[in-house]
C-alpha cells in the first residue's frame, strides 16, 4: 500500500516536473520526458503492467495539463510501456549503456508516435521539423539524465536492492 | 471461469488492449470528456498551484543567481553605460536650467523694454570680468557704443563704458576707482558737495558719497539714485546707503551699497538714448481744456458808477 501510494506520488510529480519544466534547466526549447523514463524503469524492474499504469497515471495528467485529446500521451505511455516491459525478459537491463539506450529509442518511439497522432488530428503541423527540432534532442536529452533519475527512483522504491543493482 | 482465468493468466495483455482501445476511442472521437476532464483538470489544478509557486520561486531564485554568475560583464557594461547616460543626463539638466534662469533673465529683460519707452536700449552679455570693477560686454564701436556711455540694469546702475573695441567694450562700475556718477539721496535730494558717489578710498565700503554738510540729514537705508547732473537719467537707483560717518565737524560721509553687483550680472542694458517723455517735459500737471463757456452763476447787478460804466 505504501509502496503504491509513493509511485503515485512520484508519478503525479514527474508529470507536473513534465508540464512545468522549469525554464532554466530547458536547452533550446527542448525538455527530458520524465514520465517516459519513469514508465521505461517500471518496465524494466517491474514488468509491463506497472509501467503500462505509470503511463495511464501521468498521461492523464500530462493530457488534461497540456489540454490535449485524453488518451494523446496515456496512448503513447502504455504502448510503450507494455513493448519494454515484455522485451526486459529478453535484454540484459542491468547494463547501464543499455538502459539509456533503451530511455534514448523510448524517447524517440515515443516522440514520434505522438508526433504522427499529432499529425494526424491536425495535418497542417510540420511532423517532419518536429520530430528534428524536438523529439531527437529531447530524447537524447532524456537519455542523458536516465542514470541519475534511475539511481532516485531505485533509492525510493527498492532500496533493498540497491546494491546488487549499482553493482552491475 | 474459463474467460476469467483466461484473463488472468494474460493480464498485461488485456490490460494494454483495454488501454490502447480506451486511449484511440478517446483520440478517435476527439472529445474530452466533460466530466472526467473536469474532475481530472480540478485536481490537476489543485495539486498543481503549490508546485508552481515553488518552482516559481525556484526558477526566480535560480535565474538570479545564475544572472548573477553569467550576466556579470552584462551586468558591469550596463553599469557603466547607465553611468555615462546619467552623467550625460545631468549635463543636459543642468544646461536646461540654465537656460530656464536665462530665459527669466530675458523675458525680465523684455519686459523692463516694454514698460520703459523712453530709453533706447542695447542688451549686452558680458564676456569677462576683470579683477577691479571692470567688465566687458559683446557690444563695440561697430554696434554704436561709444565713451562713455551708460551701463544699466533694472536693479540699477552697472557703471560707465570707458573704452570701446570694434566689437568689445570695456564698462567701469562702482566696484572701479574711476567710476564716479552724480548722485542724491532721493528722500531729500541731499547731494555731497561733490555731487558724486564713487569707489571708496577707505577699502571700507564699496561706496561713498563725501563731504556731505553735516546739517544735513542723511539716515541708513536711504536710497541713492542719479541726480540730474550725471549722465544718467534722474532717478536710476544707485544703492542704499549702510552707514554714514562724520569726518569733520562740518562734513560726513555717507557709504553706499550698490544694488548691482557686477559679478553676478549677466547680462547688462547700454543706454543709448534717453527720450523725456512729453509728459515729463510738460509736467505732470496737464490742463483740462473747458470747451463749456456757459455759466450757471447767478447775474450780478452793475454797481459801477454811470461815469465808469459810460466813459470813453
Amino acid at each position: 500500500m505504501r509502496k503504491n501510494i509513493t509511485w503515485l506520488i512520484l508519478v503525479v510529480v514527474a508529470a507536473l516536473l513534465q508540464t512545468n519544466w522549469p525554464d532554466f534547466l530547458r536547452v533550446q526549447d527542448v525538455v527530458p520526458n520524465l514520465t517516459l523514463i519513469l514508465v521505461v524503469y517500471f518496465a524494466l524492474v517491474e514488468g509491463e503492467v506497472r509501467a503500462m499504469l505509470t503511463g495511464l497515471i501521468g498521461g492523464i495528467y500530462q493530457d488534461v495539463a497540456t489540454e490535449s485529446v485524453l488518451g494523446h500521451h496515456v496512448l503513447c505511455h502504455v504502448i510503450l510501456g507494455f513493448i519494454i516491459g515484455r522485451l526486459s525478459t529478453r535484454l540484459i537491463a542491468d547494463h547501464p549503456a543499455v538502459r539509456v539506450g533503451l530511455v534514448f529509442l523510448a524517447g524517440f518511439a515515443h516522440g514520434f508516435l505522438y508526433t504522427i497522432i499529432l499529425f494526424i488530428q491536425e495535418p497542417g503541423t510540420g511532423a517532419i521539423l518536429t520530430i528534428i527540432t524536438q523529439v531527437i534532442p529531447g530524447s537524447f536529452y532524456s537519455a542523458l539524465i536516465t542514470l541519475p533519475c534511475f539511481v532516485g527512483f531505485r533509492v525510493v522504491f527498492h532500496r533493498h536492492e540497491l546494491n546488487n543493482w549499482g553493482a552491475a | 471461469m474459463n474467460l476469467s482465468r483466461q484473463i488472468s493468466e494474460n493480464r498485461p495483455v488485456v490490460l494494454f488492449a483495454v488501454l490502447v482501445t480506451c486511449s484511440l476511442i478517446s483520440l478517435a472521437t476527439g472529445t474530452k470528456p466533460t466530466f472526467i476532464h473536469s474532475g481530472i483538470e480540478r485536481l490537476v489544478s489543485i495539486t498543481t498551484y503549490p508546485f508552481l509557486k515553488v518552482t516559481d520561486y525556484v526558477e526566480d531564485k535560480t535565474d538570479y543567481v545564475v544572472s548573477m554568475i553569467f550576466d556579470y560583464n552584462r551586468a558591469l557594461d550596463n553599469n557603466v553605460e547607465l553611468r555615462a547616460n546619467l552623467v550625460g543626463m545631468q549635463a543636459d539638466l543642468s544646461q536646461q536650467r540654465e537656460f530656464k534662469e536665462e530665459n527669466k533673465r530675458l523675458r525680465s529683460m523684455l519686459n523692463f523694454e516694454v514698460d520703459h519707452p523712453e530709453y533706447t536700449l542695447r542688451a549686452a552679455q558680458i564676456i569677462e570680468k576683470i579683477e577691479g570693477g571692470l567688465i566687458t560686454i559683446d557690444q563695440g564701436s561697430r554696434h554704436g557704443v561709444v565713451v562713455p556711455m551708460c551701463v544699466v540694469t533694472k536693479d540699477g546702475v552697472v557703471g560707465l563704458v570707458v573704452d570701446a573695441q570694434d566689437f568689445t567694450a570695456k564698462v567701469a562700475t562702482l566696484h572701479h576707482r574711476d567710476c564716479k556718477i552724480g548722485a542724491m539721496v532721493r528722500r531729500n535730494r541731499i547731494r555731497a558737495y561733490d555731487g558724486l558717489v564713487h569707489y571708496d578710498n577707505t577699502f571700507r565700503f564699496l561706496c561713498s558719497m563725501s563731504y556731505i554738510d553735516m546739517k544735513d540729514e542723511v539716515t541708513i537705508g536711504d536710497v541713492v539714485v542719479t541726480s540730474p547732473e550725471s549722465l544718467f537719467p534722474a532717478g536710476w537707483p544707485i544703492g542704499q546707503i549702510i552707514n554714514a560717518d562724520e569726518v569733520s565737524t562740518l562734513l560726513k560721509s555717507a557709504y553706499v551699497r550698490p544694488y548691482v553687483d557686477p559679478y553676478r550680472l549677466d547680462e547688462v542694458y547700454i543706454l543709448e538714448k534717453a527720450q523725456p517723455s512729453v509728459a515729463d517735459i510738460a509736467g505732470a500737471f496737464t490742463p483740462e481744456v473747458i470747451n463749456d463757456t456757459s455759466t450757471h452763476a447767478p447775474i450780478v447787478p452793475d454797481m459801477r458808477p454811470l461815469q465808469e460804466q459810460f466813459a470813453p
